[in-house]
């Protein structure tokens, strides 16, 4: 019995198989006990999933531009009407307040005044007008060093070369379809990484195309779907045309997704290589990252 | 006037769904549980799940938790394949969602206002398991459990890092794969035990 409990994540993940598989199976037919802890296991994998995606999602909520809460709060209609009427009052009070200036100070200030704005779009967005200009004596917010690492994951990323890209979605022979690989290829061209990710979502059509794949992995990345996109450097670490580019950019993926110590253990292996072809940007990476 | 600042609010949700042009590309997006499809979908949700839960008398906060259980089964379906696009916009699923579970939410804090409601009968969504309360509870199981068999499931479930990355960054102190899982298997073991005294698990 103890041996199957051993054995339960692995059946519960599908990843027992052959013999062992077969005696699990045949354990839990005949032992009731067994199967109802399987199934007691499973539900608890399951609400452990749950509890995961739920605080996905209450992390993207609490880092949303309007927080639930005040979004709540501000969707109360008598709360804004009241609040727009004493805005409107004090404008009001306060434009009928100015002094009225004299004709001839206007005229001599006027060539001294700076130009005015230009005027917003009569399409623009509300929000988008009022926005104020952030003040530079503001200080940086908390989060500015994943934003810097995310900066310098960007900036540090190769990106597939454009031969490349346009080799991939040449159709070999006319008259034929493009295939969903050369289909993402065209569209990388056009930075469509939203396509591309669609095109390329299956396995399947990565498998065995390294070119595909890589394309996907970079699309990823644009889309900031970091660790997506690690999961397909790691694939093709052992490729002969992308290992060194998968290997680097696995190391911008971890950057970006702030994962300091696999990011120290990564780049020290790099420096201290000097055949690696990205051993200088490796230098200047970990230059740039030790500097406050 | 209030319209003007409803249109406010609209261009404002529509800032934050701009990577979004339409429907499908939202749905994608919460396929992928992307942070910004997440986002996008309750800035639109949100006005109209505020309403739902004030004509049940639920507090701001409570509203808040019903937002985040709604986006949270919508996104459980679509993992699980029970919910796939038809066309619609996103949105509108989880409205119908809020509408169904506002009913129930926390009842058991508004129970002394709600008699006419008890004729109503349960209407409870199937394998919920990312509600509010649900989690809260299972959240309070994991703190019984002692540190390292916490830190085991944690990593594992809610970090989903994978054993040879816990092994390699020295994150337990296991270290071969195989001792971590076994005795990760012993933890869950402890976990479901617990589960069952406190009568979460329906099996």
């Amino acid at each position: 019995m103890e041996k199957f409990y051993e054995q339960m994540e692995d059946y519960l993940h599908g990843t027992l198989t052959g013999k062992e598989l077969a005696e699990f199976e045949k354990a839990i037919l005949s032992d009731a006990d067994l199967a109802k802890s399987v199934a007691q296991h499973r539900e608890m994998t399951q609400r452990l999933a749950a509890l995961q995606l739920r605080n996905k999602v209450k992390s993207a909520l609490n880092n949303a531009p309007a927080k639930a809460k005040k979004v709540s709060f501000f969707a109360s209609r008598t709360i804004w009407t009241m609040a727009a009427t004493l805005t409107l009052l004090a404008a009001a009070i306060w434009f009928f307040n100015q002094p009225s200036r004299p004709a001839q100070q206007i005229a001599v200030e006027k060539p001294t005044e700076a130009p005015p704005a230009p005027a917003p779009a009569e399409n623009a967005p509300i929000a988008e007008q009022t926005t104020p200009v952030p003040d530079k004596n503001i200080p940086a917010p908390k989060n500015e060093k994943p934003n810097r690492q995310l900066a310098l994951a960007r900036e540090f990323q190769i990106r597939p070369s454009s031969d490349m890209v346009r080799d991939a979605a040449q159709i070999t022979e006319p008259g034929t379809v493009a295939t969903p690989a050369q289909q993402a290829a065209e569209a990388f061209e056009k930075q469509n990484y939203r396509r591309v990710n669609e095109l390329l979502s299956s396995e399947e059509t990565v498998a065995g195309d390294p070119t595909a794949r890589s394309l996907r992995a970079a699309a990823r990345f644009e889309l900031g779907q970091y660790m997506a996109a690690a999961n397909d450097y790691d694939a093709l670490k052992n490729s002969f045309q992308y290992k060194y580019e998968a290997r680097w950019n696995y190391l911008q993926c971890q950057l970006a997704s702030g994962k300091d110590a696999e990011v120290k253990k990564l780049l020290d292996a790099m420096v201290q290589d000097p055949r690696y072809p990205y051993h200088k940007k490796a230098l200047e990476l970990r230059n740039k990252l030790s500097a406050k | 006037m209030a319209r003007i600042l409803d249109l406010f609010l609209d261009r404002k949700s529509n800032r934050v769904c701009k990577a979004y042009a339409d429907h499908q590309m939202l749905f994608t997006g919460l396929e992928l549980e992307e942070t910004m499809a997440i986002q996008c979908l309750s800035s639109k949700v949100s006005g109209s799940i505020f309403n739902i839960g004030k004509g049940y008398r639920l507090t701001d906060d409570d509203i808040e938790e019903l937002i985040c259980d709604c986006v949270t089964l919508c996104l459980q379906k679509i993992r699980a394949g029970s919910y796939v696009f038809q066309g619609f916009d996103p949105a509108t699923f989880v409205i119908e969602i809020a509408k169904n579970k506002a009913r129930n939410f926390r009842r058991s804090a508004v129970r002394h206002d709600t008699g006419d409601l008890d004729q109503v009968g349960e209407r409870p969504v199937e394998d919920d398991f990312g509600s509010f309360a649900d989690t809260e509870l299972l959240e309070k199981l994991l703190a019984q459990l002692d540190p390292n068999c916490m830190n085991l499931i944690r990593l594992k479930y809610l970090e989903e890092r994978r054993d040879k990355e816990v092994i390699e960054e020295k994150l337990t102190q296991y270290s071969t794969v195989d001792a971590l899982k076994n005795h990760r298997s012993r933890c869950m073991k402890r976990l479901v035990e617990l589960g069952a005294t406190a009568s979460l698990l329906n099996n």
